[in-house]
């Protein structure tokens, strides 16, 4: 069945009711921090026991196999043996780890939302959606389906707990003098894949490079938790999930 | 709602690729799955040449994540590879095979091979296997927009490499075996927006509908190789695949047009300009999927736009390409028993008792064919076109069940004896004279379908049916040069160039391969990096 399961061949079945369902997944964070969350972590990240986040292991599991695990438990993990709505609420929970957020159900008005996304958030500066917006943050235009909403909502408050790999800062000093600044899409000792604020890419050779200075803490703001209010940020984390484009 | 732009960004100086630019490719750049869109399957790169070849050394592998016998060939862009696998895209740096960004379609609802990308202006195009149209910004990998041009639910999955033209995207489709209505359709490239859609199979009641029987509606002829397109009369040459059921016929007697044919279509409009069907009826699984080469060549004293056309049915085809009109042909292969030959309007004349029955009955070519989808090189200088042929014999059964579609009911099967397996070549042809200059026989176990890639400087590149990546001599076939891969090849190589130096990739069923002349490695001093 596992194997079924982890081969995707069960996760087109029908989604149970509290799937998505903001009041139901709130109350079930409240059952996972009361039990679940010494082992998995607070969020879910894996301390004992493993990661719920990382969803190649488990994400493919229907809806059903997630609350009978729940529920029965599994190797050293005991029984949960909730009533049979408070296993599903922690079920519910357990998937918006790891749903897309476009999947979920979110408050907030997503239109004030792109208001100040394209505008006095700041946030187009960097980011791209579309064919709008600046090169130096990740692109966003299909961050709905590619993030899940506690993350969204995350790097939007702690930019810095966890960085998209290709947008290190550096400034590189080439062997024949030129300078050049950008983001590492990727380095080795041998190679440097930098690009630059435009969008061009320049592939270099590190034998060509003189010195290198990273940047590696985001370059997004770390203060938007006090820059916007709560309700700004509901509303851009509900516009920023409804971006995947058709 | 009143959105507003805070910043104006200057559009990326990183150059766009042009359509002029697909029309000059291949030259550094390989920009198309064919490397040009005349299916020429010739670099005019010289760095490597029959005297160094063998001093070609591997340069890099890439693992591509979760691949199962990868088929699809890279196309490179200023130093940047983009290869596709199924429902996912990597970008990676084309001199060390390093990613800089990659997507993965968590979308798309059915796994299958992919064979490839195309790229025009900023960005970059794959189809999923169930037949969406992804458009990439090839810069960072943004998703621009995702497109459905066919319905997993109709017996459509998709697998071919988009064919970008000036302004259009073209795509195909695939699912022939298991009962579908094949199709190509023009995506506008911009916005993803379906300009034209033609059938391969005619509706009920229209001309050519008369040439099938109770299953016209699951007809096949699908389109899963990307075609080859003529920039100055704006003409697509499309291959279409095998009538369903594969191996019976009985319920669709006539000619099942336009199956196992090359079309020639207007880009604009998608309207058939004319059809050439090289296996009428087909019984034994055998598409046309094979390029169709265009080149211009003197025939009968006078300068005339050709096709060659290598048929899976054994023959080795020369039309004319703005009629359509048959030329002449000549046999690929010597294990060839299904037709006496040609006609002169280039229709077989079969052989009796050659259909598959139910007790199963020997026929030659094979049903993977005398050659396949893979490519092949014409080189103008020499008048040699050089493709990979397979001499091999089946047993074809077949069964005359009810067809169900969507069911894998293909009618029956076919496969060889086993005292009696198929092997490889390499054959270069003069295609107008019906010579066969040389051939290079392989070993092996039959099963591989690695493509041929010359070179201006006297090269080809392939794979043989051992795993290697090989390189001949393409005026005499003597080898040259050969690396073991680890395993089977399926594809198709390539050739660039980026900062002076020529590379050759090719990808075996699991990973890619660089090679490049050898050059010893210099000692790289780890520079001064602080981290903040």
């Amino acid at each position: 069945m596992l194997a079924l399961a982890q081969h995707g061949k069960d996760d087109e079945k029908a989604r149970h009711l509290f799937m998505g369902d903001a009041a139901r997944i709130e109350a079930g964070r409240k059952i996972y921090a009361g039990g679940c969350a010494g082992c998995h972590g607070p969020e879910g990240m894996g301390g004992r026991g493993p990661s719920l986040v990382e969803r190649g292991a488990w994400h493919p599991m229907s809806d059903e196999m997630l609350f009978k695990t729940i529920q029965n438990g599994v190797g050293i993990m005991p029984a949960a043996k909730l009533p049979e709505d408070r296993g599903w609420e922690l079920a519910a929970f357990v998937r918006s780890l790891t749903a897309p957020a476009i999947e979920m159900k979110a408050p907030g008005a997503a239109a004030a939302g792109a208001m100040l996304f394209w505008g006095r958030a700041g946030c187009s500066a960097c980011h791209r959606i579309g064919d709008k917006g600046g090169f130096t943050g990740p692109n966003l235009s299909n961050v709905g389906r590619s993030s899940t909403l506690p993350k969204l909502r995350r790097s939007i408050l702690e930019p810095d707990y966890e960085r998209t790999p290709g947008f290190e800062r550096a400034e590189v000093v080439l062997r024949d003098g030129a300078k050049l600044s950008g983001l590492v899409k990727d380095r080795t000792n041998y190679q440097l894949q930098l690009q630059l604020k435009d969008g061009t890419l320049r592939t270099l050779d590190m034998k060509q490079v003189e010195a290198l200075d990273l940047q590696s803490t985001s370059a997004m703001p770390g203060d938007y938790g006090a820059r916007l209010s709560r309700e700004e940020i509901t509303n851009l984390v509900s516009f920023l999930r409804q971006q995947s484009p058709q | 709602m009143k959105l507003f732009l805070p910043l104006v960004f200057a559009a990326a100086l990183q150059a766009q690729v042009s359509y002029e630019a697909l029309r000059q490719s291949p030259n550094e750049n390989w920009l198309t799955y064919a490397g040009d869109y005349q299916g020429r399957g010739l670099s005019p790169l010289v760095q490597i040449t029959p005297d160094n070849a063998r001093n070609l050394t591997p340069k890099w592998t890439f693992q591509v994540p979760g691949a199962k016998g990868l088929r699809a060939r890279p196309v490179v862009a200023e130093g940047v590879m983009y290869y596709t696998n199924t429902n996912a895209i990597y970008a990676l740096d084309a001199r060390s095979g390093r990613v800089i960004w990659q997507y993965n379609d968590t979308q798309s609802k059915k796994e299958a091979v992919n064979r490839g990308a195309a790229i025009l202006g900023n960005q970059v195009y794959f189809a999923t296997a169930d037949c969406h149209l992804v458009s990439l910004d090839r810069r960072t990998g943004g998703l621009a927009w995702r497109k459905q041009y066919g319905d997993i639910k109709d017996g459509v999955f998709c697998s071919a490499a988009p064919v970008a033209l000036r302004d259009k995207i073209i795509v195909g489709t695939a699912g022939g075996d298991e009962g579908m209505r094949g199709y190509l359709a023009a995506l506008d490239a911009v916005s993803g927006k379906e300009v034209w859609r033609t059938y391969t199979v005619p509706k009920r009641g229209e001309p050519g509908s008369e040439t099938w029987g109770d299953y016209i509606e699951y007809g096949g002829a699908a389109t899963w190789l990307s075609g080859t397109f003529d920039p100055e009369t704006n003409t697509l040459y499309w291959t279409t695949g095998n009538p369903w059921p594969d191996f019976y016929g009985g319920d669709r007697k006539g000619d099942n047009l336009y199956s196992c044919s090359l079309l020639a279509i207007d880009a604009d409009t998608g309207k058939m300009k004319w059809y050439f069907q090289f296996t009428p009826g087909d019984w034994h699984d055998w598409d046309a999927q094979s390029w169709p080469v265009l080149v211009e060549v003197n025939w009968e004293g006078k300068p005339r736009k050709v096709v060659f056309h290598a048929n899976r049915n054994g023959f080795l085809y020369v039309l004319d390409r703005e009629t359509g009109r048959y030329l002449r042909s000549q046999p690929l292969i010597q294990k060839l028993d299904w037709a006496k030959g040609i006609d002169a309007n280039g229709r077989p004349i079969p052989n009796p008792d050659k259909n598959p029955t139910p007790e199963g009955n020997r026929v030659c070519p094979g049903v993977r064919g005398a050659t396949n989808w893979m490519s092949q090189s014409w080189n103008a200088a020499t008048g040699l076109l050089s493709v990979v042929v397979l001499e091999q014999c089946d047993i074809y059964t077949s069964s005359s069940k009810k067809p169900e579609p969507g069911t894998n009911f293909a009618g029956g099967g076919a496969g060889p004896r086993p005292n009696e397996p198929g092997q490889f070549f390499v054959r270069s042809f003069d295609p107008l004279t019906g010579d066969l200059r040389w051939q290079y026989p392989m070993t092996g176990k039959a099963e591989m379908w690695a493509g041929l890639t010359g070179t201006a400087s006297g090269l080809l590149f392939s794979g043989d049916d051992d795993g290697h990546l090989i390189v001949l001599d393409s005026r005499t076939g003597k080898h040259l040069y050969h690396y073991q891969t680890g395993a089977q090849i399926y594809s198709s190589p390539i050739t660039y160039m980026v900062e002076g130096k020529q590379y050759v990739t090719i990808a075996n069923a699991n990973a890619l391969f660089t090679f490049s002349l050898f050059a010893p490695v210099e000692s790289v001093p780890v520079p001064p990096v602080k981290i903040h």
